[in-house]
């Protein structure tokens, strides 16, 4: 059984015990006299601090200190905001107009929400300026051939854009396809050697595209280098004769077509890149 | 109440001084006390609620008016009025008289117990608690008086007194058991003298 101590009597007296300390100390004193003598003694002892009587305050007193202090009273501040809060207050100020400046920046800056006006500013970033332009080229006159298989697309041809040595090879090319489409008759010997020539850069542009990731510009090569290999294995003039009405060369002709529209469009998105 | 007390601060802070009496006649008289309880002397007491008020006044700008003035003003006093307290022990303590006499009779700590109002009063009542009050260093006085007499909790006389609870109670506890014994000490003394007078 723990002991009762003095200090646990007097916190008993004084009401500092839980209710359950409380309890147990007072069924001890009811069985144990030592301890109930103990208790009342330090009882008697608040008892004889509670009958103290509170001071009578008079009049005069009560004049006496106020004109003491009275005459202490200096000129009050009036209530300042403490410097912490001043930091605060300018922090949150300062971060607020950070956030509304870069929201201004960022609204000016977005091509979309732009005017016409300002879209057509010299001082525009280079890519959103190409692709707008080429865009806008694309889109009368590739809407007609959406649904062709290729390049047939609104989409800016980018490699082509920012690629002139590309741009000039597809250039060549798209020349001498339709010098082919509109000449009859065998191929010049000059022409078969630029047919051969394309064929190698062909191949060199093809592979670049592909490892670039670009799939529509790849396909536009690929379709490219097929025509240029049918060109090239173009049969000389004394076999031409045997070949001029079969399947092959009509399918030829076909895909001579074919990939001149293809390339004429990439042309057309390569037109302004070489301009920048 | 509140709002008189409220009234009157927005007042003093917008340059009535004069204002600020209102508020010390209305709590004048419980600052006085709790002054006096601790400090044990009108002088003392008077000057701890001087101090206690000016205190008050001068901060006023930063009260943000959560608890009442009173409130306030009363945890004010019970600082100024300890302080003062242990002032004055640490002033006597240069020539501090013995307790005891060399003739082995007790003398009074106090000098306040010593004005004639005080003799004349009855020995066997006030002047006893007096002596007895006596016995106990300024803060353990204090506590004690703070806990017992003025009923504030631990945890307000620790935050007022500026000292941990723990101490607080300590303190009281060793209140107590000194004014038990002082108590019991002088009972038996003044027992002698009474059978002697019978």
């Amino acid at each position: 059984m723990k002991t009762i101590r003095e200090e646990d009597l007097i916190a008993f007296h004084l009401g500092d015990l839980s209710w359950w300390r409380k309890a147990l100390i007072r069924r001890r004193i009811e069985f144990d006299a030592e301890l109930a003598e103990e208790s009342e003694e330090i009882a008697k002892t608040l008892r004889v601090f509670s009958c103290d009587h509170a001071p009578l305050v008079p009049e005069v007193l009560l004049e006496r200190s106020w004109q003491r202090v009275r005459r202490s009273m200096g000129v009050l501040d009036m209530p300042r905001r403490s410097r912490r809060a001043w930091i605060w207050a300018t922090a949150s100020v300062g971060a607020a107009a950070v956030l509304v400046l870069a929201a201004i920046i960022t609204i000016l800056r977005t091509p979309a929400t732009r005017s016409p006006e300002i879209a057509g500013d010299s001082t525009d970033a280079p890519a959103s300026w190409s692709q707008r332009l080429q865009a806008a080229l694309h889109t009368p006159s590739a809407e007609a051939y959406r649904h062709r298989p290729g390049p047939l697309t609104t989409v800016p041809v980018d490699a082509v854009a920012e690629d002139p040595a590309l741009a000039l090879h597809l250039d060549a090319a798209e020349r001498v396809l339709t010098e082919v489409s509109h000449t009859d008759g065998p191929l010049r010997p000059e022409t078969r050697e630029q047919v051969g020539r394309l064929l190698l850069e062909n191949a060199v542009y093809y592979q670049s595209a592909e490892q670039r990731g670009d799939m529509q510009t790849a396909a536009v090569i690929d379709d490219l280098g097929r025509v240029l290999n049918s060109l090239d294995a173009e049969p000389l003039d004394d076999e031409r004769e045997h070949h001029r009405s079969s399947p092959d060369a009509f399918r030829l002709q076909m895909d001579l077509g074919g990939v001149l529209l293809d390339l004429r469009i990439l042309h057309h998105s390569a037109g302004p890149s070489g301009a920048q | 109440m509140g709002n008189v007390d409220q009234e009157v601060i927005r007042r003093v802070l917008g340059g009535d001084r004069d204002a600020y009496s209102v508020l010390m006649e209305r709590h004048f008289a419980t600052v006085f006390r709790v002054s006096f309880r601790i400090t044990g002397n009108h002088q003392d007491a008077e000057e701890a609620a001087q101090e206690a008020f000016l205190r008050a006044y001068n901060k006023l700008p930063t009260f943000r008016q959560t608890a009442g003035f009173g409130t306030w003003v009363y945890r004010i006093a019970m600082n100024c009025a300890f302080n003062l307290v242990e002032r004055r022990s640490r002033e006597a303590s240069w020539d501090a008289a013995p307790l005891f006499t060399e003739d082995g009779s007790e003398r009074f700590a106090s000098e306040s117990f010593l004005r004639p109002e005080n003799a004349l009063l009855d020995r066997e009542a006030v002047g006893l608690r007096e002596w007895a009050m006596d016995q106990l260093t300024p803060m353990e006085r204090a506590a004690f008086v703070l806990r017992h007499m003025e009923e504030q909790p631990i945890a307000a006389i620790a935050s007022a007194l500026d000292l941990p609870a723990n101490s607080v109670k300590q303190a009281i506890f060793r209140a107590v058991g000194k004014l038990r014994r002082a108590l019991r000490a002088e009972a038996r003394a003044i027992q002698p003298h009474r059978k002697e007078a019978s």
